[in-house]
């Protein structure tokens, strides 16, 4: 299979110059295909948990932006049961010019700064605004039950 | 292995010129002038030991107060006289008065062959006696060892001057002998060294862009990697590639400096490692505390081999490497290969004629770079024809592969269209 050089050339420079707590490995018979890890940042409810993550690049990359899912159950209000993510750079802000490693660095600050005003999974939403304590003892307990 | 010979033979190892090792920090010298400076306080009752038990009086008793010894440097950089302060509780007396014995002092006059380190006494508030020592062994020693690091420093000085030198000489000869107007034999040497700074720029021998180790090299690392670097050279046998004899020798001559670069790297890092050892030295047989005086008081943070790299690496991308011009320089953002045929919008960003044609038709109009709406608006004058004739010139292999590469994507599109793509349509 042969694939577009954009994808090659990024495949190779994120295994062989990572960013920090971001691992991402492509498959080796499909490019598209990247099997991702990336660290809970540190101070956030996330701290000490490792999320894997799929990611895909569709036929249109990079005109259109990459597919990611968590696979990891995480509490969070802008990632919901099944791992879908809401994030601009996902959707309408994504531009060619963007990378997979900005996007995984994307995902990586909003796991720092998670933002109930634009929800996906509104239940936690809810929990997060009411009561924020609350919410983020609830992450930490997924964090330690399902992200160790 | 002592030290001072330890060095002589790094010297040699690394074959350092000589011109560079004499003026290497004087470490047999330094260490005869401690040993003056360790008389010296045993004259005055101050040794080590007696020294010690004060520090520990210090810790235990006096933690809260301000020290009741301590070591200063005063004055200028030229004139700088190091002191030690003691400070003496008057009613009790406490170990101080007893130690520092005034009998000791008036006998140094007939003891010493210089002069005898100066005592001045006064008082400290109503219950501190401050008595302030001025030796002057430890002045000597401070200002040899001052004056040596302001040696290196200037040396260093010189070698980068030394090294900008040998940098703007190679950019010139590169210039003249990979100018693609030239002629064909000038044209692949400049593709031919293309691939030698691609491949020196992976390597980042004195500094790395990575994030995983992002700064400048240790010399050990800075080694390894021009080896690794030097073998890479030779696994795709680029020297047999020239077709100028002269760029042969100017590869030549930038090995030979890479590897002066390192040999400085060397060099600098040893002497470093004689100060720090000195002045620990310093520390461990008088028991003043000198180090952290000595590295704020000269601003010594032992950054030499740091800004020797820095702004020699500095040099030899942006004046010899820049000479070639490099691929990354004319990538288009969005397809990763060179941007030809180069439409440049109206927002100045530059991109593929191709992959401009794709944003069209996904309708979309603003610029992937700085998101303004200029890309419905562009038409055949965004062209830009200078930059497309300079590309085909300077890049000729890359720009024929794109072409071809576009070719084979218009066609399969075509197909595709027309569902010739389907395998039952195959004739
Ligand atoms: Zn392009
Ligand atoms: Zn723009």
């Amino acid at each position: 299979m042969s694939f577009p050089k954009r994808i090659i050339k990024e495949a190779e420079r994120i295994v062989s110059d990572p960013v920090p707590g971001i691992i991402a490995k492509p498959h080796e018979d499909n490019l598209r295909f990247f099997d991702v890890i990336i660290d809970g940042p540190e101070g956030s409810p996330f701290e000490g948990g490792h999320f894997k993550l799929e990611l895909f690049l569709p036929e249109e990359y990079p005109m259109m932006a990459p597919k990611v899912r968590f696979l990891t159950k995480v509490y969070h209000p802008n990632i919901d049961k099944v791992g879908r993510i809401c994030l601009d750079v996902l959707k309408n802000n994504w531009s060619p010019a963007l990378q997979i490693r900005t996007v995984l660095l994307s995902i990586q600050s909003l796991l720092e700064s998670p933002n109930p005003d634009d929800p996906l999974a509104n239940d936690v939403a809810e929990a997060w605004k009411e009561d924020s304590s609350k919410a983020i003892a609830t992450a930490k307990e997924w964090t330690n039950k399902y992200a160790k | 292995m002592k030290f001072a010979k330890l060095l002589q033979s790094s010297f040699q190892e690394q074959q350092i010129p000589e011109e560079w090792a004499e003026h290497a920090i004087q470490y047999k010298a330094l260490k005869k002038c401690l040993s003056q400076v360790v008389d010296e306080l045993k004259l005055i009752g101050l040794e080590k030991e007696t020294l010690g038990i004060l520090l520990k009086w210090q810790d235990q008793i006096n933690k809260n107060q301000s020290p009741a010894v301590s070591y200063t440097f005063e004055g200028d950089l030229q004139g700088f006289a190091p002191k030690i302060i003691l400070k003496v509780d008057k009613a009790s007396g406490l170990p101080v008065s007893a130690i520092l014995n005034n009998y000791k002092i008036e006998e140094l006059d007939e003891k010493t062959v210089g002069e005898p380190p100066e005592v001045i006494v006064s008082t400290d508030g109503p219950e501190y006696q401050r008595i302030e020592i001025k030796l002057k062994s430890d002045t000597r020693f401070f200002h040899m060892l001052r004056s040596e690091v302001a040696d290196l420093q200037r040396l260093q000085k010189t070698q980068v001057e030394h090294f900008h030198g040998s940098i703007s000489i190679l950019a010139q000869e590169l210039a003249s002998t990979t100018n693609p107007y030239d002629g064909r034999k000038s044209k692949l040497d400049m593709t031919v060294w293309r691939s030698v700074f691609e491949l020196y720029l992976e390597a980042s021998i004195f500094f790395s862009t990575h994030e995983r180790d992002l700064g400048t090299r240790t010399a050990e690392q800075a080694d390894a990697q021009l080896t690794w670097f030097k073998n890479k050279l030779n696994e795709q046998k680029y020297s047999d590639q020239f077709k100028r004899k002269k760029n042969l020798l100017i590869l030549k001559s930038f090995l030979d400096m890479n590897d002066q670069i390192l040999k400085c790297l060397y060099f600098q890092k040893l002497n470093e490692t004689a100060v720090r050892k000195i002045l620990k030295k310093f520390d461990k047989r008088t028991a003043l505390s000198s180090k952290d005086q000595f590295d704020d008081f000269f601003e010594y943070n032992g950054k030499y081999v740091e800004s020797v790299s820095r702004t020699i690496c500095f040099e030899i991308s942006n004046e010899l490497i820049r000479t070639i011009p490099q691929i990354d320089d004319y990538i288009c953002m969005i397809c990763s290969s060179i941007a030809y045929k180069p439409i440049k919008l109206a927002c100045q960003h530059l991109f593929c004629l191709r992959c401009l044609v794709k944003l069209r038709r996904m309708n979309e109009d603003k610029c992937p770079l700085c998101r303004q709406s200029v890309v419905k608006a562009a038409d055949a004058r965004n062209l830009d024809t200078d930059l497309m004739k300079y590309m085909k010139l300077y890049f000729p292999r890359e720009t024929k592969i794109k072409q071809r590469e576009n070719d084979d994507e218009i066609m399969k599109e075509k197909f595709q269209q027309n569902g010739l793509d389907k395998p039952c349509c195959i004739m």
